[in-house]
């Protein structure tokens, strides 16, 4: 899903060409489950695609749990205040087995996709450290970015573009 | 030597000298100029105690409004450069205002020291503990000559030291069983354990163990993160495959650990991981990080 986006906000400057019209799209893709019998956690494969220079080249792949996108909502909700930010689909309390199926995965997988990319392409909430820090950062860092009470023991691993 | 920068010649040399320099074990530490110093090494706990030898230059006499010796333990952060917070703070007044014609020694002593925190040396950080004499003029400006000490506090060995021990995997990829002897490891201690290959559906083609140090400074959304990897050491070189079990054995003594400080005066917390890392052929790295306590076992000297 690429979605472009207008220039500035009610700028008096000429229109862009499209080539150089600011995009930012993210895909959420292939999940995988990490952790172990005990405590295993679903993470995503997370696509960036932008031409914004405030990110590190052109296409990036993260992998990024549920919850990191959980809490870059409630960031964006403190921090913008007066912009609609997506609201937060339900974290469902149920069975840890629905909780691993194929369903429940894709569902969140999509409500994720959809999620991310309105942020994604909202003119405001586009410029945010938070979100770029979401898409951006490496595995290592990304793991002491978390809060303490969700230390997760897990293999993780750093992806990288084919 | 204390000197005055400029059109001024320094008006007198100020000594500070330890009780027991002599017999007191010296340590060396890195000035701001970038010369290595030695200094004494204390605890906490202990007496410290001296003499300052006062002598004026060149026939002159020195007036002052008082001298006096203080002891500060002091937390600098370095984007706050030259911003001491001192943690400590203890005064001695050595001399009533008066003038000094030729040299003047005057003992001084700071008993059962409260020096609950080590000195520490970081990358944005640096705890330090210094002895600052102090004399009192108005208008030519106070002379002051400081005294850097070391101190170094030190833990028993723990009473529950348990292993670490954990499965951890990617489904379908990579499972393996990770173990370490201990949980807390002294300075100069060493670790054993073991990786156990559970499931291998990956080319792997090495694996690492990393000592890890993360200095963090500030609180809350101000926090301050310096990470510096202190050692690599290369466990396994090849393709394990599943039911393979490669050792671990690293000694701790040649790397330049410090003891983990936890929320020191609420400015700067240290803290050590082991990360173990491994790499496939395709060069995508995996890795585990595992937090350890490192602690200062007294010295059998």
């Amino acid at each position: 899903m690429i979605s472009t986006q207008q220039s500035g906000s009610g700028s008096s400057q000429s229109p862009r060409s499209p080539s150089t019209q600011p995009f930012l799209s993210v895909s959420i893709t292939d999940p995988i489950k990490l952790g172990n019998n005990v405590q295993a956690y679903i993470f995503y494969h997370v696509i960036t695609k932008t031409n914004l220079p405030e990110y590190q080249g052109q296409e990036k792949i993260v992998i990024r749990c549920y919850n990191d996108f959980v809490c870059l909502r409630d960031r964006l909700f403190e921090k913008y205040k007066g912009i609609f930010v997506s609201p937060r689909s339900s974290k469902k309390e149920c069975w840890r087995e629905v909780h691993f199926s194929a369903e429940f995965i894709k569902m969140r997988r999509q409500a994720l996709d959809i999620f991310v990319n309105k942020i994604a392409s909202h003119h405001e909430l586009q410029q945010s450290e938070d979100l770029r820090t979401l898409l951006q950062v490496d595995e290592e860092t990304m793991e002491k970015a978390r809060p303490l009470e969700e230390i997760m023991n897990i293999l993780t691993f750093i992806a990288i573009l084919k | 030597m204390n000197y005055l920068i400029g059109a001024f010649k320094p008006s007198c040399n100020i000594s500070i000298t330890f009780a027991d320099g002599k017999s007191r074990k010296q340590v060396p530490i890195k000035k701001e100029n970038g010369q290595t110093v030695m200094v004494p090494l204390f605890q906490s706990q202990e007496n410290i105690s001296g003499k300052i030898s006062i002598e004026p230059l060149q026939g002159k006499k020195v007036e002052h409004n008082g001298v006096k010796i203080e002891l500060l333990g002091q937390i600098e952060m370095y984007f706050d450069r030259g911003n001491f917070y001192d943690f400590t703070s203890l005064v001695r007044e050595l001399d009533v205002p008066g003038e000094i014609y030729e040299r003047k020694t005057y003992p001084f002593e700071f008993s059962t020291v409260e020096m609950p925190y080590e000195t520490y040396n970081g990358v944005n950080v640096r705890l330090r503990y210094v002895l600052k004499v102090t004399i009192s003029r108005g208008y030519g400006g106070s002379i002051v000559e400081y005294q850097d000490f070391v101190v170094r506090n030190y833990t028993p060995p723990p009473e529950i030291n348990t292993s670490i021990k954990m499965e951890v995997g990617i489904e379908d990829c990579l499972h393996i069983e990770f173990e370490y002897n201990k949980s807390k490891y002294h300075l100069k201690d060493v670790i054993i354990g073991k990786i156990y290959f559970l499931l291998v559906r990956i080319k792997i083609k090495n694996m690492d163990l990393e000592i890890r140090r993360r200095e963090s400074t500030g609180s809350g959304a101000n926090t301050h993160v310096e990470t510096e990897t202190l050692a690599k050491f290369e466990l396994m070189d090849g393709a394990p495959v599943r039911g393979e079990s490669i050792p671990i054995r690293l000694f701790l003594s040649p790397y330049e650990l410090t003891p983990t400080h936890r929320n020191i005066n609420n400015k700067f917390s240290v803290k050590y991981y082991l990360n173990l890392v491994l790499v496939d052929e395709e060069d995508r790295r995996y890795f585990k990080q595992q937090e350890i306590t490192v602690y200062r076992l007294p010295e059998t000297s």
